[in-house]
């Protein structure tokens, strides 16, 4: 039997994916990976497209997607349009060399090892239709120059990637020609659009916010019930109770946050940071149940959407008549207002350029959009000495700092919530550098991809982030993650649920507050999550 | 000589080619990418697959301590249970591994004893793949776990009737406006 050579043979375990051009391999859409379709009612309800003209079904795992008969024009028409409109969008189609500095830096690449996962090759999918079908050498020369038609197959393909793709921006801090890969991503998603093709996670939230204020839907009686129910606990946990505003005329300044503060754990503790600290300053402030939002799932699919739904934060300022808007820990919120909200709105002249009424501090960074970042804000405050501080209540926590990606990559906010952090925290410890500051890794859920249904997606675009927290949480017992982002919040937990069960996720603001001494505050023997502070341990 | 000094004789071999035959699971770009990128924050998966391999053929000569095999089984499967892969192809990781010693050690095999011991060290890779399996499963159910205590806290709940998404694409579909994807998996339904 030894010298049988089928012994030898007989163990051909061959897992080698297939080869060949990627442009011609049918696309193999998995579960896990996706997100549920947009719902029609959702859609109409917004007045985007909603299928309804050619009354078809869109199931994802079927072969027939059951597009209109001109879906090619429809498509194609609306890549014109965008083309003519928005010379980045020319300029990212036109300029790409394919030098590859992009390919690797894309956590959802380094997470599932599917080169069209690589930003260049999630552009190509894009720009080789751009090529076959607006360029003469791409008419004539085909996939010689990386050029093919739009076919089932190809839009199948670029639906199923768009939505791979996280808007973090890791990838444009690399490219030599300052490509911006989230923006083709945009353009891609906004294209598809016009077929109805989107999903239901951004949608869901678009259609609440344009109709109460809010991704999570919540109407303004319960956006109010939620902060009472945060006003128990402050109660019962710092000893103090006070009364926020709501919709108050007058005020000076308008106070915006994501409402996934308002709802979801571990936000809602950050959201209870703000309440204390606004309290203890004696701000004049309001929170708004219209403006109740400060992400914008509108920039997720499509530029007029963003555009509407930013409006709604100013239109609110204006009514209430505030002097500047503060604004809370969230991610694409600030992308949206310093890299877009003025182009859409003109410089808002209604406000007045921020100015810190505790310090003095003129917010001169925010003189276009009249919005200060809550880092921003209390950084200022520490370093005028103007809270009273006792870091040592969250001696049980060892933490680091995920630099939530816009923030980092679109405003720059690097070292003010790191400053922040020492003044509330005794022990703090930074990741790899390369997982850091500019060089950030995505969460794994931005841009509207943290439903749960592509929880397989989610997870293993977190696995970069995750991986750098494990080697922090080996290294130093690293037990507590940081972030100044809601979707963070949201997305982070689950990711290390996986990857690392013994790291909780916070708002840097819920650090700030569990440390903040205010006046006529009782015995703090417990933090803000209700934990007696010398034993508290994250959640598993 | 016999087959434990053999495989300690040509270890390092062995474990590159084993690594090698992990890396070639993933398309050929991804390949390149593993093979090259040596820091392992800029490549997490290649850099965990490199960590965990050679320990995980040392436990299978020496130690055989299931739990060793455990931890280090579940650095690789724990990645590949959420990438494209099949079960077979999460765990088949451990089976790779037989194909290479049988390459290596084709020379020595009429050797007194020597058919046995491979016999015996195969039994160890058999065992090392169920353990695979157990991994597999629990990265698995921890991601079920995941997506179902999401499912609970999902906004819908605010708004007084608790449903789930394929549900409400149901009943939609059923009074004829809406699409007919009820994705069936979550096998949840309604959350009420």
């Amino acid at each position: 039997m030894a010298k049988n050579p089928e012994y030898y043979e007989s163990l051909n375990i061959d897992y080698k994916p297939p080869r060949g051009n990627w442009m011609d391999r049918p696309v193999d859409i998995k579960k896990g990976i996706y997100c549920y379709p947009a719902r029609p009612v959702v859609l109409e309800n917004v007045g985007m497209n909603d299928r309804s003209d050619w009354g078809k079904y869109w199931v994802i795992e079927d072969e027939d997607w059951e597009l209109p008969d001109d879906w090619k024009e429809r498509f194609l028409n609306k890549m014109r349009d965008m083309l003519g409109k928005y010379r980045t969008f020319k300029i990212y189609m036109d300029i790409c060399v394919r030098c590859g500095a992009c390919a690797d830096k894309c956590h959802y690449f380094l997470g599932s090892g599917d080169p069209l996962n690589m930003p260049v090759m999630r552009a190509e999918l894009l720009r080789s239709i751009y090529r076959g079908e607006f360029t003469k050498t791409g008419k004539m020369l085909g996939s010689l120059v990386g050029a093919r038609k739009l076919t089932k197959n190809a839009l199948k393909q670029l639906w199923y990637y768009m939505f791979q793709c996280s808007e973090c921006r890791r990838c444009s801090v690399f490219c030599p020609y300052g490509i911006d890969t989230a923006e083709i991503t945009i353009m891609g998603r906004e294209i598809m659009n016009e077929l109805g093709m989107n999903i239901a996670w951004v949608q869901e939230s678009v259609s609440k916010c344009i109709h109460t204020g809010n991704h999570l839907g919540l109407q303004p009686q319960a956006y109010k019930e939620c902060l009472d129910a945060m006003m128990y606990d402050i109660e019962d946990n710092v000893g103090i109770s006070f009364e926020p505003t709501f919709n108050r005329k007058g005020a000076e300044i308008l106070f915006v946050t994501p409402s996934g503060d308002v709802f979801a754990d571990p936000g809602i503790f950050t959201l209870a940071g703000y309440l204390m600290l606004f309290e203890h300053l004696g701000l004049d402030y309001t929170w708004s149940t219209y403006a109740s939002e400060g992400g914008d799932f509108g920039y997720f699919t499509a530029n007029e959407m963003a555009k509407r739904m930013n409006g709604k934060i100013y239109a609110e300022a204006k009514r209430l008549g505030v002097k500047w808007i503060l604004g809370g820990e969230c991610g694409h919120m600030w992308r949206v207002l310093n890299q877009y909200m003025t182009t859409w709105h003109g410089p808002i002249n209604f406000l007045e350029e921020p100015v810190s009424p505790i310090t003095g501090t003129k917010f001169e960074n925010a003189k276009a959009h009249k919005m200060v970042h809550i880092m921003e804000f209390v950084a200022d405050l520490i370093k005028h000495n103007k809270l009273k501080l006792d870091p040592s209540r969250n001696d049980h926590l060892k933490v680091t700092y995920h630099d939530s990606c816009n923030p980092a990559r679109a405003m720059g906010l690097l070292e003010e919530p790191r400053y922040v952090i020492k003044n509330v925290c005794n022990n703090f410890y930074e990741m790899p550098e390369n997982t850091i500051r500019e060089q950030t890794y995505c969460c794994g859920s931005g841009s509207g991809l943290n439903a749960s249904e592509n929880m397989e997606l989610r997870l293993r675009g977190g696995f970069p982030r995750q991986n750098a927290l494990r080697y922090v949480a080996d290294k130093y017992g690293v037990n507590m993650m940081a972030c100044i982002c809601a979707i963070d919040r949201a997305a982070l937990p689950p990711a290390a649920q996986y990857w690392n069960p013994d790291v909780g996720v916070t708002g840097v603001t819920e650090l700030v507050a569990n440390a903040l001494i205010m006046e006529g505050e009782g015995p703090r023997t417990h933090n803000l999550r209700g934990f007696e502070i010398a034993t508290w341990e994250p959640e598993p | 000589m016999n087959l434990e000094k053999l495989l300690a004789k040509k270890r390092d071999r062995i474990v590159d080619k084993w690594i090698n035959s992990v890396h070639e699971s993933y398309p050929s770009q991804t390949v390149e990418f593993f093979r090259h990128q040596r820091n392992k924050f800029a490549n997490p998966v290649g850099a965990e697959i490199s960590e965990a391999v050679g320990p995980l053929f040392d436990e299978l000569c020496n130690g055989n301590n299931q739990q060793n095999m455990f931890s280090l089984l579940d650095k690789i499967v724990r990645i590949r249970a959420v990438q494209d892969f099949p079960p077979s192809g999460a765990v088949a990781v451990v089976l790779l591994l037989k194909k290479i010693i049988r390459d290596e050690t084709r020379k020595d095999i009429d050797k007194d004893g020597f058919f046995e011991d491979l016999l015996e060290f195969e039994s160890r890779i058999d065992y090392c793949v169920l353990l695979a399996f157990d991994v597999y499963m629990k990265c698995r159910e921890k991601i079920w776990a995941i997506k179902l205590d999401e499912f609970k806290k999902r906004p819908f709940l605010v708004e007084g009737e608790a449903k789930c998404l394929s549900y409400m694409l149901r009943q939609e579909q059923e009074q004829g406006k809406g699409t007919k994807d009820c994705c069936g998996s979550c096998g949840l339904g309604e959350v009420r």
